[in-house]
């Protein structure tokens, strides 16, 4: 089944594209990183995908119903910083997360507060900036979503966290899901990846299986984006 | 999903705006102890009055502009910044959004211009009726001033007292609702700029601040022309009050009801868009 369909996507910042005619599917039951170099157009795809922007030519839909209030119940996202308001606690957010999204699991959030020792009862701006970006993670992935599209979620963090975030995040979807991640640190996240899509100034180079591309090339991923996009 | 997003909004405004309304009650509080001890007989008080009516002013009008500052901000932080994100990410439509804003925000800007109103009615009652000798109430009341004299509320300003109470709400929630939306229009036009969005809201702002109050002194000025036109007629003077009072009334609830549903429509069509948040 596929997921995600983006058809001639076009996206343009002010006259200048940051995402030009990309035609793009992702079935299901995938791990797929968007890899590419700071500035490619990895947010701006994200950011079609999730609704926040609207673009300039093409068109973006998801489990064949374009960009919405569907589309939106049906998508994760998780942004490269913070969005939450910092003055609410954070048992309010997963009621608002509980409330809003129909596939929100509630027992898994407090389940996975509970391992990180977060507690639910404070306010969300009295955590650090890691602890943070956890809780946002763990909302996010406590959704049962048909697509979760992550937007560099070990970005900035210690090795530690990263792992931990990894975990959750293949622990967490469901089989018939697919995981969108963007990043540019290849060498943490390929283990769990099975697709790779490498993206560089608004265009897609390559949208290959994970395996493919080391059979063909006897390399790692990690080498092979090291190469592709060599300054 | 329109509740939901009523109940988090209420719960989020709720946590502000009632100590701005509470601020207003206790001002009109210490106002009335002030004016019941006699604190300010005497040539101390000569000097202190002035000033304590200053701030008294000053009080209210903060108060007021705070109110309104605080929605427009709150529009736009959790609309069209980082909270954006999570608001424009819920499966809810951007009129959802917008309505919940528009209706919460109404409420608390109704009832702060409610209270604005009635803390110096209240202050001038406490004061008459602290004077020996009340008159103003007796002039609210049908009989006026009695004993011949055809001074009350109703001959001189044409309106019984409940009438002018609805006429007053009226134009306080009509004048709620344009001043909101002249926010929040500009907030929604200052997103269809590619850059310095919030500088361009600020910008537009103050265009339709400044075209509401030429439209608004205008509509309030033709009539009185018309007044003025007729004042040839024997009963012309004797009746000028009322009649300017109900010009004024009526040109400004039109107006303002005219200049509301014209933003309203406005920020729909803005609303509906899908939205940019680069």
């Amino acid at each position: 089944m596929t997921l995600l369909e983006c058809k001639g996507l076009t996206k343009k910042y002010c006259g200048y594209p940051a995402l030009s005619n990309v035609d793009l599917q992702i079935g299901s039951g995938h791990i797929i990183g968007l890899l590419g170099p700071n500035g490619s157009g990895k947010t701006t795809l994200i950011k079609l995908i999730a609704g926040l922007l609207a673009p300039t030519e093409g068109t973006v839909s998801v489990v064949g119903c374009p960009i919405g209030v569907k589309s939106k119940g049906m998508v994760s996202y998780l942004p490269d910083y913070s969005y939450l308001n910092g003055s609410m606690k954070v048992k309010d957010i997963i009621r608002l997360f509980e409330d809003f999204y129909e596939d929100f699991d509630t027992a898994r959030a407090y389940d996975m507060l509970a391992k990180l020792d977060i507690n639910p009862g404070k306010k969300l701006k009295t955590f650090s900036k890691g602890a943070k970006e956890k809780v946002q993670l763990i909302l996010v992935m406590s959704r049962r979503a048909k697509l979760y599209v992550l937007d560099e979620p070990i970005a900035g963090v210690d090795p530690a966290a990263r792992d931990y975030i990894l975990q959750t995040i293949l622990s967490n979807y469901e089989e018939d899901a697919s995981i969108l991640i963007s990043t540019h640190l290849v060498s943490d996240i390929e283990k769990i990846l099975d697709e790779v899509i490498f993206i560089r100034n608004g265009s897609i180079l390559t949208h290959a299986s994970v395996d493919g591309l080391r059979q063909q090339g006897g390399r790692s991923i990690d080498t092979i984006f090291r190469e592709v996009f060599k300054c | 999903m329109l509740g939901k997003l009523l109940k988090y909004e209420w719960n989020s405004v709720g946590r502000i705006l009632p100590y701005v309304n509470l601020a207003i009650l206790v001002i009109t509080a210490i106002g009335c102890v002030v004016l019941s001890s006699g604190a300010l007989n005497g040539a101390f008080g000569a000097f202190l009055t002035p000033l304590l009516f200053l701030f008294y002013i000053v009080s209210l009008t903060s108060f007021m502009l705070l109110t309104l500052l605080y929605l427009y901000v709150r529009f736009y932080r959790n609309l069209y910044s980082r909270e954006g994100y999570l608001m424009h990410t819920l499966p809810v439509t951007p009129l959802q959004l917008f309505h919940s804003k528009l209706i919460v925000g109404f409420f608390w800007t109704f009832l702060n211009d409610l209270l604005i109103i009635l803390s110096p009615v209240g202050l001038v009652v406490l004061a008459d009726k602290g004077s020996g000798n009340p008159s103003i109430l007796q002039f609210f009341s049908e009989d006026g001033l009695g004993q011949g004299s055809p001074f009350s509320f109703r001959t001189v300003f044409g309106y019984s007292l409940p009438g002018f109470i609805l006429l007053l709400l009226l134009l306080t929630a009509v004048g709620c609702f344009s001043a909101l939306l002249t926010g929040y229009v500009s907030i929604l036009l200052g997103q269809l700029v590619e850059k310095y969005k919030a500088a361009a809201a600020v910008g537009f702002y103050f265009v339709f601040y400044m075209a509401n109050q030429i439209i608004s002194s205008i509509s309030i000025l033709l009539p009185n022309f018309q007044l003025l036109a007729a004042s040839s007629e024997p009963d012309a003077v004797q009746n000028f009050l009322p009649r300017y009072l109900h010009g004024i009334f009526s040109a400004s609830l039109i107006t303002q009801l005219v200049i509301g549903i014209i933003l309203y429509l406005v920020c729909v069509l803005l609303a509906r868009r899908q939205v940019n948040l680069d």
